[in-house]
């Protein structure tokens, strides 16, 4: 199963996984944690990153695969950040 | 895991908010600029995806943390990678001239032999995702208003609801990476305010910069530092014209104006 770990950088300086966004059934991303932040990540989507910048374009956990792909381009910035793909 | 011992450190260096216009060198700056590293950790996430930029948290020496964005660590998007860590900093400028207080003290510095900026941590925030939307836009509404302005004067081609904070001492805008984009491509702002009073100390601001020259050319000059001539022309015409705008429709921008919100 695929998955991407988001984390969240503390005010200590740690790191702890706010959130799990992991392929399902059918092949739809469900994402667990904080309830708002999953909340607002389902609701809202995240945009699409390609060579040239950021599109328009929302990508949504019935995205699947491509969903979870561009995690890590939207949540970058250190405060939030995103694994890559791990597996298990 | 944890970086550091201890318990975390705020820039301690206190400054008043910017008055448009400052344009010395801050306390912040010289500090962020300055003090010793003593310790750096690049952050899970970025360190192990080698299509997406690098970041740090770094530790300075008796005095805060800060966050490091090497040059050769950008790799995304490839059109821009070794240039990110230059907007973030330009950003920073026209943040301090105009007094919006929005970003967080951003300077360039070296670290380890790399190039990079070198931003001051924010303390205690919660980033915008992690917030309930209607009470995001109700408590913090002037402060996104500003970001909204602030975001087409830096033409920012990647602002999002992850790319914004919340602390006890408002809002703070990140991740400037991908501002002065390229003309053919729009902002990506948050959320638009069209018809909507602007904040007071905004209008007030962006029409205390645009009457002086002086203010003008210091920032022009600080920008061409980093920046071509091109891209902070642009930028200060932004200011200019925004300015303009607030000015005639009484702290407005209508929403019929929204195709001559041009780079």
């Amino acid at each position: 199963m695929q998955f991407v770990e988001i984390y969240k950088l503390k005010t200590g300086g740690e790191q702890e996984v706010i959130a799990r966004c992991e392929i399902g059934d059918g092949g739809i991303v469900k994402c667990l944690g904080d309830k708002i932040f999953v909340s607002n990540l389902e609701k809202e989507g995240i945009f699409e990153y390609s060579e040239s910048g950021r599109s328009e374009t929302k990508l949504f956990p019935k995205d699947g695969l491509k969903f979870l792909e561009q995690l890590s381009y939207n949540f970058k910035s250190g405060y939030l950040n995103a694994s890559d793909i791990k597996n298990i | 895991m944890k970086f550091f011992g201890g318990e975390p450190q705020h820039l301690e260096t206190e400054e008043k908010p910017h008055s448009a216009g400052e344009n010395l060198e801050t306390q912040k700056e010289k500090a962020l600029q300055s003090l010793e590293i003593e310790r750096s950790v690049k952050l899970i996430g970025n360190a192990n995806n080698k299509r997406i930029n690098e970041v740090f948290l770094v530790e300075l020496h008796g005095d805060g943390s800060a966050i490091f964005k090497p040059a050769s660590g950008e790799k995304f998007p490839f059109d821009w990678a070794g240039e990110l860590y230059k907007n973030e900093r330009a950003s920073y400028l026209v943040d301090k001239f105009l007094g919006f207080n929005l970003v967080p003290t951003t300077v360039i510095r070296e670290v380890n032999g790399e190039i990079g900026s070198m931003q001051e941590f924010v303390f205690e925030s919660t980033v915008g995702l992690e917030i309930d939307d209607k009470l995001l836009k109700t408590n913090y509404r002037d402060a996104l208003k500003k970001m909204w302005v602030f975001d087409y004067i830096v033409w920012n081609g990647d602002r999002h609801d992850a790319n914004f904070l919340v602390n006890s001492d408002g809002l703070h805008a990140i991740d400037h990476g991908l501002t002065f984009v390229r003309e053919h491509i729009q902002p990506s702002i948050y959320e638009d305010f069209y018809d909507e009073s602007m904040p007071e100390d905004i209008i007030r601001n962006l029409e205390q910069f645009s009457d002086s020259a002086e203010q003008q050319n210091l920032l022009r000059q600080a920008m061409l530092e980093i920046l071509n001539e091109r891209t902070v022309d642009a930028c200060l015409k932004r200011i200019e014209f925004m300015a303009a705008i607030l000015k005639k429709y009484k702290g407005v921008i209508p929403k019929s104006l929204k195709p001559s919100l041009n780079y």
